[in-house]
């Protein structure tokens, strides 16, 4: 029998109770499949693992029969007037299959021109037509995986000056109109209120936490007074508080720990995941104190 | 008629695109033209350093033959004409050596572009569809007759190129642990396979006559019109090596293989 057999999957815990998971980077492979090497469930980018075959796929196949495994998209540009990839949705949809993944997740972006895809969020105005156009597609997506995805708030650079929802309003409007679930990045919440004003705090306390379902926390640095997501270092301090306080306001959801740029070795990951892990446990005891 | 989230998207690729900032596009955001300016450059650095890093990531020979500084410009040129097409960045890239061919930078060193193309098929090897090879067991079992008459599927990471150039050399010179000294390879054709055995992508040298057999093979002759097709363009043509030679690379996918997804 095939061990890359959906059948085969163990039966992982609802989502709700995956505890916090750090991103599958390729330089973490031999480390991650070492006995004893503890990791509540990982989070692969969908694109890397589109060829047909070869090693990256034979690795996120391995590790799926030990961790559940969630995949998380970059590159479908659910808001891209043009250039939106049926094709690409077609690659994620065997992917899909083939992984049977706990979650998956794209952005609130659009990323391509007649012409050209930039390979790059950028940000939508929040307008009525931008919702009909991200709702139709994250409707289509979901029928095409024929399960419920989640959708995932940017850092940004710019804003747009006439919009018709706030980010929150935007996000919950899109969930109870497609039944997406949100991914809310609280560095990407803290960034853009470093780099554009808008309270990351308020936001937490906006978003309707029946949609939450999952929540990412990465690192960025400071250039020129600007602060740069690069997922390329620790949680900021400032993002802990953000998610003791969507803990607090959503329990326990799953936690991933996000780090592309000046990858550290796996135990750097796995101590953030604990103090995310430790985050979890301090919220459910003051749960049942109170 | 354009929608204006179409405008603005359109407008917004041009600023990504060129340096300017189209005046509708700043009247759309918040922030003065020098702050909108500003942003928009980190979001034009951002594409390009994607494109580049994609680049790099399928390309590492080329890069290290022209060094970091040649590579980068090749790269942002490369995407001003040939932008990406695909939300997956393991696309970008695939018409990189007909572009270093054509490049005034580059042209005067032909054999880049050579190099460019065979790192394409081992870029393209690496994420090919997995399959079975071929068994020796099952080829040795064969009659002379029955041999002639066989048609054996490729493996699907299996590719080859013809060069002018030293191509498998160069590239077998960039390699860790290699036996070859790139100082030391002396201007000749040559020719390359480019197989997977499991995981691992190799690149073999292998004759004219190889190529021409290989080329048969893949239009769907059998053996007989195969070795036929390469004594016809190159006598020395020795089908017995050669044949070895592609069941120990891995040339052959086993006929009851799983069809490629």
């Amino acid at each position: 029998m095939s061990t890359n057999s959906a059948s085969a999957a163990p039966r992982h815990a609802a989502p709700q109770t995956l505890g916090v998971g750090i991103g599958l980077r390729a330089s973490h492979y031999a480390a991650l499949s070492m006995p004893g090497c503890r990791v509540d469930w990982l989070e692969a980018h969908s694109e890397n693992y589109f060829g047909p075959g070869g090693y990256d796929l034979h690795v996120l196949c391995a590790l799926r029969e030990h961790h559940p495994i969630s995949l998380h998209g970059v590159g479908l540009g659910l808001g891209s007037v043009h250039g939106y990839s049926e094709a690409h949705v077609a690659r994620l949809a065997a992917l899909v299959r083939r992984i049977d993944p706990v979650l998956v997740s794209e952005h609130l972006s659009w990323g391509a021109g007649a012409h050209t895809t930039f390979n790059e969020l950028l940000p939508l105005p929040l307008t009525h037509a931008a919702l009909h156009l991200v709702g139709e597609r994250v409707e289509r997506l979901q029928d095409a995986l024929k399960r419920r995805v989640l959708i995932e708030n940017i850092a940004q650079y710019v804003r747009y000056r006439d919009e018709d929802y706030d980010e929150p309003a935007f996000l919950n409007a899109l969930a109870a109109r497609s039944g997406c679930g949100i991914l809310l990045d609280l560095n990407n919440l803290y960034v853009n209120q470093c780099n554009l004003g808008t309270p990351a705090a308020a936001a937490v306390d906006a978003i309707d936490a029946r949609h939450v379902g999952e929540i990412h926390l990465a690192g960025h640095r400071r250039v020129d007074g600007l602060a740069i997501d690069d997922h390329g270092a620790a949680v900021d301090d400032a993002v802990w508080d953000l998610y003791a306080q969507a803990l607090r306001r959503f329990g326990p959801v799953p936690t991933l720990i996000e780090w592309d740029n000046d990858l550290p070795p796996l135990d750097t990951l796995l101590a953030e995941a604990a103090r995310a892990r430790l985050c979890i446990e301090r919220i459910e005891a003051d749960a049942i104190l109170a | 008629m354009q929608s204006s989230l179409e405008r603005l998207q359109a407008d917004f690729a041009t600023a990504l695109r060129d340096a300017a900032l189209p005046p509708a596009l700043a009247q759309a955001l918040v922030g003065s033209d020098a702050q909108l300016a500003a942003r928009l450059r980190l979001y034009r650095g951002n594409v390009f350093a994607a494109w580049r890093h994609a680049l790099a990531l399928a390309y590492p020979v080329l890069q290290a033959l022209v060094g970091s500084d040649c590579f980068d410009t090749l790269a942002e040129r490369y995407g001003r004409v040939h932008p990406s097409r695909d939300g997956d960045l393991n696309c970008f890239g695939a018409a990189f050596a007909a572009f270093v061919a054509g490049d005034a930078a580059t042209a005067k060193l032909p054999y880049l572009s050579d190099v460019a193309a065979l790192e394409w098929l081992v870029h393209r090897a690496q994420r090919a569809a997995d399959a079975p090879m071929l068994p020796r067991e099952r080829l040795v079992a064969l009659s002379p007759g029955e041999l002639l008459a066989a048609r054996f599927p490729l493996h699907p990471a299996c590719a080859w190129l013809a060069s002018a150039h030293p191509v498998c050399s160069i590239w077998t010179a960039h390699q860790t642990h290699s036996t070859i000294e790139l100082s030391r390879v002396a201007p000749r054709a040559e020719c390359a396979l480019v197989t997977r055995r499991r995981w691992r992508v190799t690149v073999t040298p292998i004759t004219r006559g190889d190529v021409l057999a290989l080329d048969a093979l893949r239009a769907g002759a059998d053996m007989d019109a195969t070795i036929s097709a390469a004594l016809h363009g190159d006598r020395g043509f020795e089908f017995a090596k050669a044949f070895l030679r592609w069941i120990e690379c891995g040339v052959f996918a086993a006929a009851d293989a799983p069809p490629a997804r």
